[in-house]
């Protein structure tokens, strides 16, 4: 046995595939496995999810697309995320910009505060807010969700986009100053462009977290559901393709946000 | 003959059923919304509404509806009823029968509601806490069709006629069984089979905290039917469960869940369960789950409108109370609602399919074997009361 | 930054005098401020109030002030069962996480080239796949009758299904360590960043293994990235409710499941409350022993 594998490793390693490789490869099959089963089956035929598949057919995704429940929680969901994006790009950039351009004492508390949410599991979150709507009285609904949503995203947002702003070159604002502009002009003419990919990309960041979360959503939310609920309702009462048919949709929904801020990753990783 | 959102629909009611007795808000407060609910069960024989006594007067106005999804009878015959009588339904789902007490119990509750439902037992504790309302009787003539349990005897003066008034009108019912898939394995019989190591890892327990302990109570031999328990004996019926829930595969939070473990094979049987799942598991392709009535005994459900203190329009609801008590409304809720009906000439309109969920044929005797036992809301001193039982089962699941 | 930004810095500072810039920072970060008193430091002073209060059932409470809620956590045998299994679970699989991340994002910072984008896309859109969904597929392939069962007895690994792969510890730690690789990784590469490669090629070149080089030079200079990855781990995976209820069975139950079922359920906050906060308090503990970690190893 060990001679075999050493002289497969030997031949792996002529092509340039050393042990690391091979590991890559596999954690990366381990990650992708579920849901390639997931989409797999999603087309599957019959409505069996077990293996071997028989035939491939649309029916599950005909069915899910003229369910208005799932319409109505891929609204929702967009609905959702599209609020929480707008309202936490907003907050968190005033904060981000607050934090990293003006070195103040307690800056470091500030940014301590901001991240705090995220060290605490959905759970308590969603609790502590369900809590308090109920202790004000207000119904729970995609209001409520969306609340919970921005104290969930925020502290990614901030991170990632205080992590852009630190690679930021001042000698730009500095040249700006020099020649003259005031801090608002500074700010819109410098400032605001250069950072705006890096808002775009943080505010996709925001997006995706959104349009996926659960655990919070699940305390915080009234009658409607956002798409990730669909799912759960859904699959606790069949498991059927239909339930894969729309964690593809989901799935597919990240691609597309993932694409589009493929760019802006690019940037901050280079 | 049913759609594909019809069945979606059957399994819905049936996660229902199961979260009537506890909960996981995954269930339906959440899905009821999302779900679309359309469709009917059984096919619909009897076209017209049969003009069964019917009130007089203007009954148009709206209800605003609080209790669990499908209870607000949102099949097709139904709501054409309503229409053509000018009755608009607003509702509010909840998960659990303790979600009803909380928003009608606050003061920001309170004239919200004209209609609502309670599982039999908490009448009294309804009463108490003065969420109910005397019912005009004579607004619901059709009352007088309902099985003899149901209109008189101990229970109904227990549940439903009590202190010189009648509280609320028993309209859907059913009893818990063990069910078992008989190509996989011989019939059970008993609940305490369910701790035998020829069952171990192949079943499912239902998150059902109500059917659980009162089951296990049943086979331990302390049931009794005021659902007093000294502290003792909830601690054995804590240890019988705990060893019944260490012999299963898992703990099935709703009863779709428990379809699909069956579907993927991973069970044999489950337990509480109730005949319906027969239906449900059959819609999958297995044909062959079967229900029993454990010997031991086990318990029944019976759910009840009521009118809320401080509702209005109650003219309408009345009048609608009135109508599901006719033969064909009758007929549609036994499939809709997957249960059995409460008057005698709705149960003789119940399809062949849907007659499976209630022995129609012998009410009494199920009754002797599965009763309706009473809940221990504030219990005398030294027994266990309704939070106890809470308490006990969710430390049997985290055991 | 290098020195001559640090010279820049100062000049600007000097050009934007203190109180102008205090102002200006606090204006911007009202809207921050509210956000966050409104939606997360009052909601959690309530909830830690409500830990306190006497419960009357049914999610109502007395105003009566009192421990019994934390006592009742401590000593119930109950709750310490499925709280030492949250932790066991949670730190078993930070650990699995980080050591199965670790290759992976060294392999994306320092071994790839062109393909770091794409792969760390690929990471992105596994980790954004939706959290329930990837908990039902897994449901469906650790299954008596699932992929991996099927696998191994077509290959004649095994004879019978295996069927401790679901509704166990084990499916539980499967399936957190899964949907904990990704965020760890992208953590791992972001601390990664800051190393110089050329510290590691300086180590090989003094004569350290790769192996070695890896462990004495990148370890101590990603320690942030791996405390953090460590951290995130165990908070999140100690606090996750939903997997434990869908693949733990009956042997893998956790803490988060009582206490979401007395928000949810049951009907006892102060409880539910109570649970949380010693919760919290576990989380404090180990960040404060990981820190603590980080400052001992770290350059």
């Amino acid at each position: 046995m060990r001679t075999v594998l050493r002289r497969l490793r030997r031949r792996l390693r002529r092509r340039g595939i050393g042990l690391l490789h091979v590991y890559v490869g596999l954690l990366l099959l381990f990650l992708f496995l579920p849901l390639a089963v997931l989409v797999l089956f999603s087309f599957s035929a019959s409505g069996q999810l077990r293996f071997p598949i028989t035939g491939l057919a649309l029916r599950w995704y005909q069915e899910v697309f003229s369910s208005s429940a799932v319409i109505d929680g891929i609204l929702a969901s967009l609905g959702v995320a599209a609020v929480t994006g707008a309202v936490v790009a907003t907050v968190g950039t005033l904060a981000a910009v607050a934090v990293n351009r003006y070195r103040f004492r307690g800056s470091a508390v500030v940014a301590g505060m901001i991240l705090a949410p995220a060290a605490l599991p959905g759970l308590v979150i969603g609790i502590a807010l369900l809590n308090f709507f109920g202790d004000i009285h207000l119904t729970l609904s995609l209001l409520t969700v969306m609340i919970g949503h921005v104290i969930y995203t925020l502290p990614y947002f901030y991170l990632v986009l205080s992590a852009r702003l630190r690679r930021f070159d001042p000698m730009l604002e500095e040249v700006a100053t020099d020649m003259g502009a005031g801090p608002l002009q500074r700010f819109r003419r410098v400032t605001a462009p250069l950072i705006a990919p890096a808002i775009v990309a943080s505010a996709f960041v925001v997006l995706a977290l959104s349009w996926d979360e659960f655990q919070i959503t699940f305390f915080t939310i009234g009658d409607q559901s956002t798409l990730p609920l669909v799912i759960w309702s859904r699959a606790r009462l069949s498991i059927d393709p239909s339930v894969n048919a729309i964690g593809t949709l989901m799935v597919a929904g990240s691609l597309l946000v993932v694409i589009f801020t493929r760019r802006f990753i690019a940037e901050s990783y280079s | 003959m049913h759609g594909e959102e019809s069945i979606r629909h059957d399994l819905e009611l049936l996660d229902r059923a199961m979260t009537r007795r506890r909960l996981l808000r995954g269930g339906l407060a959440i899905g009821g919304g999302a779900l679309a609910l359309p469709l009917l069960g059984a096919c619909a024989s009897g076209g017209s509404t049969a003009a069964t006594q019917s009130s007089g007067g203007s009954i148009a106005g709206t209800i605003d509806f609080i209790s669990y999804v499908a209870y607000d009878l949102k099949f097709p015959l139904m709501n054409k009823w309503r229409s053509s009588h000018g009755i608009d339904l607003k509702s509010t789902y909840i998960s659990d029968q303790s979600e009803v007490t909380a928003k009608l119990t606050s003061p920001a509750g309170h004239g919200l509601y004209n209609l609502s439902s309670y599982s039999a037992q908490y009448a009294p504790f309804y009463k108490k806490l003065g969420i109910l309302t005397p019912l005009d009787m004579s607004k619901i003539p059709n009352y007088a069709n309902s099985m003899p349990f149901f209109k008189s005897g101990k229970i109904w003066s227990e549940y439903w006629n009590f202190d010189g008034h009648q509280w609320g009108v028993p309209f859907t019912w059913g009893y818990d069984s063990i069910n078992y898939n008989a190509a996989k394995i011989k019939p059970i019989t008993k609940t305490s089979d369910f701790l035998l190591p020829e069952l171990k890892n192949k079943f499912a327990v239902a998150d059902d905290m109500l059917g659980m302990i009162l089951m296990s109570a049943q086979s331990l031999g302390i049931a009794n039917p005021r659902g007093l328990f000294t502290t003792s004996q909830l601690n054995q019926i804590v240890a019988f469960l705990t060893k019944m829930k260490k012999n299963a595969r898992t703990v099935a939070s709703g009863f779709g869940d428990i379809v699909n473990l069956y579907a993927s094979g991973e069970i044999v049987a489950n337990i509480s369960g109730f005949p319906g799942m027969q239906v449900l598991v059959a819609q999958k392709g297995i044909t062959t789950i079967r229900s029993a009535l454990p010997e031991e005994g086990s318990l029944s459900y019976c759910d009840t409108y009521f009118i809320p203190a401080g509702g209005n329009d109650t003219a309408s609801v009345y009048a609608f109370i009135n109508e599901c008590l006719t033969p064909p409304m009758q007929a549609q809720e036994a499939g809709y609602l997957q249960a059995g009906v409460t008057t005698v000439n709705g149960a003789a309109a119940v399809a062949a399919p849907n007659r499976v969920y209630v022995p129609y044929n012998d009410v009494t005797s199920l009754f002797e074997k599965a009763p309706l036992f009473g809940l221990p809301f504030s219990p005398p001193a030294g027994y266990a009361s309704f939070t106890d039982w809470t308490n006990a089962w969710e430390s049997v699941k985290a055991s | 930054m290098g020195i001559g930004q640090g010279v820049l810095t100062a000049t600007r500072r000097q050009q934007t005098p203190a109180p102008a810039r205090r102002r200006w920072a606090l204006l911007l970060l009202l809207p921050l401020g509210v956000a966050i008193s409104l939606g997360f430091v009052v909601p959690l002073a309530l909830l830690f109030v409500k830990s306190f209060e006497t419960s009357l059932g049914y999610g109502q409470v007395s105003g009566h002030l009192t421990f019994s809620s934390y006592v009742t956590a401590l000593t119930s045998p109950l709750y310490r069962t499925v709280a030492v299994n949250a932790f066991e679970i949670g730190g078993i699989g930070t650990v699995l996480t980080l050591v199965l991340s670790f290759p992976l994002a060294y392999f994306i910072r320092f071994r790839l080239r062109r393909g770091q984008h794409t792969v760390l896309l690929l990471i992105m859109i596994s980790l954004f796949a939706g959290y329930i969904v990837k908990i039902y597929a897994w449901a469906t392939i650790l299954g008596t009758y699932g992929v991996i069962n099927t696998a191994l007895q077509d290959i004649g690994l095994i004879r019978h299904p295996l069927s401790v792969l679901l509704f166990s510890k084990i499916a539980v730690l499967i399936v957190v360590t899964y949907l904990s690789i990704p965020v760890s990784t992208l953590i791992l590469v972001g601390a990664m960043q800051n190393v110089d490669r050329s510290l590691l090629e300086n180590a090989r070149d003094l004569g350290a293994g790769g192996l070695r080089a890896v462990t004495s030079v990148l370890v101590p200079l990603s320690m942030t990235g791996i405390v953090a990855s460590l951290a995130y781990g165990f908070v999140v995976i100690s606090g996750d409710y939903i997997t434990p209820q869908l693949v733990g069975g009956t042997t893998g139950q956790m803490i988060g499941v009582p206490i979401s079922d007395q928000f949810l359920s049951v009907g006892d906050q102060p409880l539910g409350s109570a649970l949380s906060f010693l919760m919290l308090a576990v989380f404090v503990i180990v960040y404060l022993v990981l820190t603590r970690l980080e400052r001992f190893k770290g350059v």
